[in-house]
């Protein structure tokens, strides 16, 4: 019994990942098509047909191009800066797979963005593995990051965000390697995964930086570390390198192109926010719009897992740095690799964080863009988890503590059902269900296949005319219907009063209470609204 | 010398923050007002605002009190008096 117990423990592990594996396989189809995609697409596309006409692959340049001018409009302006390490793979499949039909074609980019975390996953289970040596507490942090509803329901269809967290994560996965053993091999990966990280969002900017600080900390508590600057150089050498070579925005003109994208990073997104039941400029939302956004919409446990951890850490480093001349070790903040590695985590967080608030361009749908923060949110309950263990607080009520934790895991669990398929519009219950609505619902527009499928399967006409009220350009999931279903569709643009139905995800670009933009003839009466756990998803109204 | 430079640090970051929360906090909520007053959105509200009130007021049967009229009466009186003196 013994045995096959220490067996169980043993490949505990793989038994986790392959549950979660048949989950997501299972699941990924019931997911909406974000408002992002079409872009996303059309960037792999436009990448995949340049690639394939510099290295001579004809006939995948012709099918890509033609792909690219079938592509309708887009709500942002059209950018081929972004990072193509999701976007041409993606492309790639499509066009030498001949996936041809779009409902096919966004399902299998859900299925990539999903293996995409996956991998990511298992990089986190191995962070946690290499800092905490314990399966268990690498097994519960990947089970945390799944079980944030928002991070789940975004797995499926967030080809920018959810790609990024996994390019965040390996990059520091080859960090800490790079830190238990400093050879070239473990360099070039740090590199290489740093390069893909900013390519794939500009934040990842920020990993070189922080890595060049600790080294410039380094060398003021150790002169000697000066003679390592090669390997800092090579470092950086390669980083560059790998930064021009895998993004091809970059090859012909690395600087200004470079520039470019940095200083213009404000002309993505929407102008306007919702956000406590007001509407504001994207690039004017108030300083605590980041901080309330995390703290409504995580769930509960891993917030007060996260402060307790990451109190920890910071009076940890903190005790260090007002003892400093007192201090014996070799280096002034860290006396071990496990210690350099959480003053790694601590200083990016501190300065992603202090970054995200203040200096980010702009702020919008929710905190999608930051959602590699939970990373760091996971970590540090990991780090909480672990001290609670091992310096057996509370001893006397731990059995309470850990049933406490296990009834908070199962609210997550129940969340996530309710939820389904809109994890992604997930809040906690630090807040009303009247106050839910004082925030952006349904911004990736995940409802408007499914309220196209309702109304095509419950009316029967002919004819049906709908129209959109509100910011959302529904027309485009129209492709992903039936043939019988599509012709049946038509939208009205202009007068509104003419549709049979309108739908509305409640996102709007103008302040409505000032602007008669969104205003409905009386004639239009709720037919329908869509609400889970408080909040609204969508509605529609019929014509009386 | 390596105090020195912690400091600095330090200092730098504190000095960082306090210009955001004060300065930049306050430069913020001026342009958000100055930005949303003069939002296309606002001035179509304020348009249609004075719209309305222009329209409930033709509507009324008096629009200026009787003792407010004669007021403005002996007012305007005086001022054309003074002009063509």
């Amino acid at each position: 019994m013994k045995t096959i117990t220490i067996k169980f423990l043993d490949y505990c592990h793989y038994i986790f990942f392959i549950i979660f594996s048949i989950i997501g396989f299972y699941i990924y189809k019931d997911y909406g098509f974000n408002i992002d995609e079409t872009f996303t697409r059309k960037s792999g596309l436009y990448w995949l047909s340049y690639l394939a006409d510099i290295f001579g692959f004809d006939q995948i340049y012709e099918i890509s191009l033609g792909k690219i001018n079938s592509s309708d409009d887009f709500t942002i302006p059209w950018s081929n800066a972004y990072g193509i390490i999701f976007d041409v793979p993606a492309a790639a499949i499509e066009v030498l797979f001949s996936i041809n039909e779009p409902l096919k074609i966004y399902e299998m980019r859900h299925m990539l963005t999903f293996v995409y975390f996956l991998v990511g996953l298992i990089f986190l289970f191995k962070i946690l593995i290499n800092r905490f040596k314990s399966k268990f507490l690498s097994l519960l942090g990947c089970l945390l990051l799944i079980l944030t509803p928002r991070v789940f329901g975004e797995i499926f269809h967030n080809n920018k965000d959810i790609i990024f967290l996994a390019v965040f994560i390996i990059t520091i996965y080859f960090y800490f390697k790079l830190v238990d053993n400093e050879n070239y091999i473990n360099l070039i990966f740090f590199s290489l995964f740093s390069a893909i990280a900013t390519s794939t969002r500009i934040f990842g900017i920020i990993i070189p930086v922080v890595y060049v600080f600790l080294y410039f900390l380094s060398v003021i508590s150790q002169k000697k570390d000066l003679k390592n600057i090669k390997f800092l150089i090579l470092y950086l050498f390669l980083y560059l390198s790998f930064l021009v070579i895998h993004w091809p925005y970059l090859w012909e003109n690395p600087i200004d192109n470079f520039l470019d994208y940095i200083f213009n990073l404000d002309v993505f997104g929407p102008n306007t926010v919702y956000f406590l039941g007001k509407f504001y400029k994207t690039s004017l939302v108030p300083f605590s719009y980041l901080p309330i956004w995390i703290l409504i919409s995580t769930p509960i446990l891993n917030t007060a897992l996260f402060i307790f951890g990451f109190y920890s850490t910071t009076k940890f480093f903190l005790k260090r740095l007002f003892l400093i001349d007192k201090i014996k070790s070799k280096y002034d903040f860290w006396t071990n690799n496990n210690e350099k590695k959480d003053f790694f985590i601590l200083v990016l967080f501190i300065v992603y964080l202090v970054a995200s608030i203040f200096l980010s361009p702009k702020q919008y749908n929710g905190w999608r863009i930051f959602y590699f923060l939970n990373f760091f949110i996971i970590f540090y309950s990991i780090f909480f988890v672990e001290r609670f263990i091992k310096y057996n607080f509370f001893k006397k009520y731990f059995n309470s503590i850990v049933c406490i934790l296990v009834f908070l895991l199962t609210i997550n669990i129940y969340k996530i059902f309710i939820y389904h398929p809109y994890q992604s519009y997930y809040f906690n219950d630090l807040i009303s269900k009247s106050m839910k609505n004082k925030f952006e619902g349904d911004y990736s527009g995940l409802s408007g296949i499914e309220f196209l499928r309702e109304i095509t399967s419950k009316d029967k006409n002919l004819n049906i005319k709908i129209a959109v009220n509100s910011w959302y350009p529904l027309w485009r999931m129209q492709e992903l219907l039936p043939q019988s279903d599509k012709k049946r569709i038509e939208f009205v643009f202009e007068k509104k009063i003419n549709a049979n139905y309108i739908y509305s995800n409640k996102i709007y670009d103008v302040d409505i209470r000032k602007s008669k933009k969104y205003e409905l003839d009386p004639s239009f009466k709720i037919y329908k609204r869509y609400i889970v756990d408080g909040v609204t998803i969508y509605e529609i109204y019929k014509k009386d | 010398m390596k105090i020195f430079v912690y400091k600095s640090l330090i200092v730098f970051f504190l000095v960082f923050l306090a210009f955001h929360l004060t300065f930049n906090y306050a430069l913020r909520s001026l342009e958000r007002k100055l930005v949303n007053f003069t939002s296309k959105g606002n001035i179509e509200f304020l348009k249609e605002e004075l719209r309305n009130q222009l329209e409930e007021a033709v509507e009324k049967e008096e629009l200026i009190k009787k003792s407010d009229a004669l007021l403005l009466r002996k007012f305007l009186d005086k001022v054309k008096k003074e002009i063509y003196k």
